[in-house]
């Protein structure tokens, strides 16, 4: 084979600032897309390829498996929220008519309410209940922290044996004493702390596994974002060869990144259908679900920022606090975005244990939580000095993609009839407000496609990692149908089975960047092998030929259908395996967005309604329009909620979620949704040979900074914590009140 | 949930007969299967309310509107009969929940639901109204808690129906295993003080079959009106039914009730008697709501009421003389 490398020229950029480059690329590899490509699928508005299989309830999500003689698996938890275990007995348990499995989880003591202390199996729901009851533990009561005050608290209880205190953290920012003396001299000081709440991921489908033994093969079908981690995980901790298990993940129902591993109860339905001798199931109940499955950090963000006369940012002083529950890691984002001098940013982190389940990464982790308190401190600043929160926003940007992001923004919401914050009056009171993004998602390796064309015309692309609602497979199928010439429906894709090409786990809005050069790659050389045929056939040199309009022909119109010619597949099949390779060199950036709010404020109760968002977005070349603004809509609805509604409530008392439950944990629904529109905007990277980019989680990020500014322009004072509840508008309105 | 029988009976006598110990009514179950599901009931068997015969009527006559006591939220939402003549009954209705929820809902089961304070929902506490000695809201985390009437026990009744019947006099008729009653909704409320184990006067045993709502006189009007911080799938964070009838343009025979901030939907007088002999505008309004919210005492979380409450009631004060005005007679 040929493996001469070819240099190509490209038109990168947008339609707002183009930049031709030359690049070298291996001659595997197709030329990649680029601001000229002409499109025939790529960029249009297809329905996922799974669309009628969940509307009509065929697609099968891991809760629906169910085996013949398979058992219910369950786990007993802790009342405490911290504890020693004095004893624990499951005989009783183990006597239970209908349990068949138990599994101690040897423990000597719980650090949160609802951590597990045995795993057990059962031929019913009714006597995995009754089972879970009779597990005996003797419990010695120890003195808990689970809100993040309590546990900053002097004297408070300490969460982890090993550590003197909850509070551990970075200490002294660096930059610090030059940006405190900055500060003093600098034409305007604001200053301001934000705090953000715990949001929980609240997927729709619960974690849980299914788990089934044939002789020494396991098959696991598991509600995850990452089908080939869970097999390595699963392998590791039964201690077995990962060529013995396979993994399913046809359908998935939400993870927002507590999905990324295996969680320990994939492994134990593992060890318990071994002990059992038949498959087992276990699927999280809602409380489980709040509780034991990760979350986003909470924040406390105290600022001071420095800015000139003329609206630059100067010095900036951070101080950021959150809790990862038991875990590690809750970090806030901030700053990021705009354009702060580098060697004037003073950023502290300080991480506080809690007595509460772990955090785990969650949709753009650290970003809506930095976003919300570095735009309220923006929007303070352009208030201090008398500016236009927009235009301050524009002197201090140079990103050129959000430059004019948001001109269109400003222009589609009527910036121009923004009235100054406070000035609205009466019972209803309108505001607008705009925050600002920032994402990679560029993906790479390691994700590889096999392209299947069989005699009969019709293709397969394949990839073994996971859709998880995100809409890849259908991505697959357009970049496939696309390199080849064909309508959408020709093109099969399958995801969600580990014994098919690996692919990456699902995180930082990788997995289509990454699955789609490795399809368009397959697609290509089965299509180059496709073309060999007809070439030979008809005589025509095969570089003549083109893939187009269901044809493989030379651009005068000789050649074949594409029905025809797979007919001269010999070997039963084309079969070719795509590579996703590293990033090329003449990469630009991540992904740019902004979001303009407007809110109407009902101040005789404290109501914020979110009127309209306007979300612009870029995300490399948009594959497919329509799952492209479903992300958006997605990203914004899940922003709105942390706006305005989302937040565990831990009790101070016994340290207990209170609202591990979809009755007060509150979701908003479809009489809260604002009229969302979505603008797009196609930016050609290059950074791989379709330029696709992750759109999953950059578009939650400026929802509620908006909000929040929106209704600080409403009513003239800012809500600084989240989420923004009547109680809080209230409370604001009162200041303001007061202050008059 | 432990297992239970399932009984269906066809006439409202059979279900009282079927209905003994250990066993429960079951109206739409919106409420009573997450009880069962959180172990706070474990009732032996279910007595199906959904094929007995004449409970799912509204009917209208001289003697004014019958609402039979499996009539869903949503029928009595979209009823003209009910809208036109217990406006606060469809406003109530109306506000309740979601459509999934109001098309299963019934008017017994939402007078007989379980408050949904989250301690006495939760399994892990054992507070005082589950006999335990201590009621968590006090210390705890309690935005959602009573601001009235909570000295033993936070809970708010969550009944949407309740302040609106209340607004209107509504007469309950019960079916016992002794025989049928009446009883005015004025009565039916248990506080914590009287019993701290139910919110209810029904007997075990005892079925709610109808509501009766006595017409109301000329130039009257009704309202509801709840705030929620969501508006779907929400519970009231404070609640207002209000009735007044003009006389002259001046507001008489008053009824404010308020909801969501108590364990039980409170009548409050002295809010009716400065409303009563004034003209119900935007100032008398705000002063009748003023007398509303005083002496209340509220938790470490949940002074918000105060003056959301104060909000509510007059915007019901108002409503409630529009339509007064509209009325005619
Ligand atoms: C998210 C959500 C929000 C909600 N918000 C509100 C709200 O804002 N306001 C509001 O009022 N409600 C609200 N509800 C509650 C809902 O209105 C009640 O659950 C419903 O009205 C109960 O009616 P049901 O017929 O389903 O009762 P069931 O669950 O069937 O029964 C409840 C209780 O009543 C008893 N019972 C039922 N019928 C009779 C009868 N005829 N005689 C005697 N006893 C009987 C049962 O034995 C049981 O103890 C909300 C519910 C949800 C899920």
């Amino acid at each position: 084979m040929a493996t001469e490398d070819k240099k190509v020229k490209l038109v990168l950029g947008f339609a707002g600032a183009r930049e031709e480059v030359e690049i070298t690329i291996p001659d595997e590899e197709p030329v990649p897309w680029d601001l000229t490509t002409q499109f025939s699928v790529v960029g249009g508005k297809h329905p996922r390829s799974d669309a009628q299989a969940k509307v009509t309830g065929r697609a099968k999500y891991t809760h629906d498996i169910n085996l013949p003689g398979m058992l219910f698996g369950g786990f007993a938890r802790s009342p405490h929220a911290a504890a020693e275990i004095v004893a624990i007995d499951t005989s009783a348990a183990e006597k239970i008519d209908g349990v068949k499995a138990v599994i101690p989880m040897q423990q000597e003591r719980v650090r949160y309410a609802g951590q597990p202390v045995a795993a057990l199996a059962a031929t019913t729901r009714q006597a995995l209940a009754a089972g879970i009851a009779a597990v005996k533990v003797e419990w010695k009561p120890l003195p808990h922290a689970a809100r993040i005050e309590d546990a900053m608290r002097e004297g408070a209880p300490v969460v982890h044996k090993n550590q003197q205190s909850n509070v551990t953290g970075s200490g002294r920012a660096r930059n610090d004493e030059r940006v405190v003396a900055e500060l003093g001299s600098s034409h305007k000081v604001v200053k301001a702390t934000a705090r953000t709440q715990v949001q929980t991921h609240s997927c729709l489908e619960t974690h849980g596994t299914v788990a089934q033994w044939k002789g020494d093969d396991l098959t696991i079908w598991t509600s995850t974002q990452a089908t080939f981690g869970v097999r390595s995980q699963v392998a590791d901790a039964l201690r077995i060869d990962e060529s013995k298990v396979t993994v399913l993940c046809d359908f998935m129902g939400g993870g927002f990144g507590s999905k990324f591993g295996a969680g320990y109860f994939t492994a134990i339905a593992a060890r318990l259908a071994q002990m059992a001798g038949a498959p087992v199931k276990i699927m999280f109940d809602r409380r489980e679900e709040h509780t034991d499955t990760g979350n986003r950090p909470d924040s406390i963000q105290e600022m001071e920022l420095g800015v000139s006369a003329d609206g630059k940012l100067g010095p900036y002083s951070v101080k950021l606090t959150g809790t990862p529950g038991i875990g590690r890691g809750a970090g806030a984002a901030n700053p990021m975005i705009y354009d702060f001098p580098r060697e004037l940013r003073a950023v502290s982190q300080t991480e506080v244990a809690t007595n509460a389940g772990q955090q785990a990464a969650m949709r753009a982790p650290g970003h809506p939580q930095g976003s919300f308190a570095l735009e309220t401190i923006l929007d303070l600043a352009a208030e201090a000095i008398g500016m236009d929160p927009l235009e301050f926003r524009i002197k201090n940007d140079s990103n050129p993609v959000r430059l004019a992001q948001y001109e269109e923004g400003a222009r589609r919401i009527g910036w121009k009839n923004r009235r100054k914050n406070g000035s609205a009056t009466g019972r209803l009171r309108r505001g607008l407000g705009v925050a600002s993004g920032t994402w990679g998602g560029l993906g790479g390796p390691s994700a590889e496609v096999d392209c299947r064309i069989f005699k009969d015309g019709s293709v397969q692309v394949r990839n073994g990692s996971q859709d998880i609602g995100t809409g890849t497979k259908t991505v697959m199928a357009v970049v496939a149908a696309e390199e080849l010439g064909l309508p959408l429906e020709k093109v099969r894709p399958f995801m969600g089975d580990t014994n098919d090409p690996v692919g990456p786990a699902s995180g930082g809005s990788t997995t289509a960047p990454s699955i789609a050069p490795a399809a368009r790659q397959a697609a290509y050389l089965a299509g180059r092998e496709l073309k060999a045929l007809v070439a030979k056939h008809l005589g025509v040199d095969a570089a003549k030929l083109l893939m187009k309009n269901g044809r493989v022909s030379t651009a005068e119109g000789k050649g074949l259908s594409f029905e025809d010619a797979c007919r001269l597949i010999s070997t039963g099949e084309i079969r070719a395996r795509g590579k996703r390779r590293s990033n090329f060199k003449t990469f630009r950036g991540g992904v740019a967005g902004c979001q303009f709010a407007e809110v109407e404020v009902d101040c005789d109760y404290g109501l914020v309604r979110v009127v309209r968002i306007i979300a612009l977005q870029d995300a490399g070349i948009i594959v497919n329009r329509l799952q492209a603004e479903s992300q958006v809509n997605g990203g914004v609805i899940q922003g709105l909620a942390y706006a305005l509604h989302e937040e565990r409530v831990m009790d101070r008392q016994l340290g207990h979620q209170m609202n591990a439950n979809f009755e007060m944990y509150k979701i908003p629904g479809m009489k809260d949704m604002p009229e969302i529109e979505c603008v797009l905007y196609d930016v050609a990277n290059g950074g791989n040979n379709t330029s696709v980019c992750g759109i999953g989680e950059p578009t939650c990020i400026p929802t509620a900074s908006a909000i929040a500014g929106a209704i600080h322009n409403a009513l003239g004072v800012r809500v600084l914590s989240l989420p923004m509840t009547p109680d809080k508008v209230l409370a604001a309105l009162a200041t303001k009140g007061a202050g008059k | 949930m432990k297992n239970f029988d399932w009984i269906t009976p066809a006439t409202a006598k059979e279900a009282v007969e079927a209905c003994t110990a250990g066993r429960t009514f079951m109206g739409g179950g919106t409420d009573l299967v997450t009880l069962m599901k959180a172990g706070l009931v474990e009732p032996a068997g279910l007595v199906s309310l959904s094929r007995v015969t004449g409970l799912d009527a509204i009917a209208e006559d001289g003697e004014g509107l019958m609402l039979g006591a499996r009539v869903t939220l949503a029928a009595l939402a979209e009823n003209t009969a009910v809208a036109r003549r217990a406006p606060a009954v469809a406003d109530s209705a109306r506000n309740t929940a979601t459509p999934l929820v109001r098309n299963r809902a019934t008017v017994g089961g939402n007078l007989c639901q379980r408050p949904r304070c989250w301690y006495f929902r939760h399994p892990d506490y054992k507070c005082s109204k589950k006999g335990g000695d201590t009621c968590y809201a006090i210390e705890g985390e309690n935005k959602y808690h009573a601001i009235f009437e909570n000295t033993t026990c936070n809970i708010v009744h969550p009944s949407n129906l309740g302040p609106a019947f209340m607004a209107h006099d509504a007469e309950l008729v019960i079916l016992g295993p002794k025989g049928e009653r009446k009883l005015s909704i004025h009565e039916f409320w248990v506080r914590p003080e009287e019993d701290m184990k139910t919110e209810i006067a029904l007997d075990a045993g005892e079925l709610i079959t109808r509501v009766d709502l006595k017409p109301m006189p000329a130039r009257t009007g009704s309202a509801f009106e709840e705030v929620n911080e969501k508006q779907s799938f929400d519970w009231g964070l404070v609640a207002a039914a209000v009735r007044l009838t003009l006389d002259g343009d001046k507001a008489a025979d008053v009824r404010i009730i308020l909801g969501a901030v108590a364990p039980v939907p409170l009548r409050h007088a002295e809010a009716e008697k400065a409303l009563t002999g004034r003209v119900p505008d935007e100032k008398a309004a705000l002063a009748a709501a003023e007398k509303a919210v005083e002496g209340a005492t509220p938790l470490r979380d949940n002074h918000y009421k105060i003056a959301m409450l104060k909000a509510c009631v007059k915007n019901a004060i108002l409503m409630a003389a529009a339509r007064a005005r509209k009325a005619g007679g």
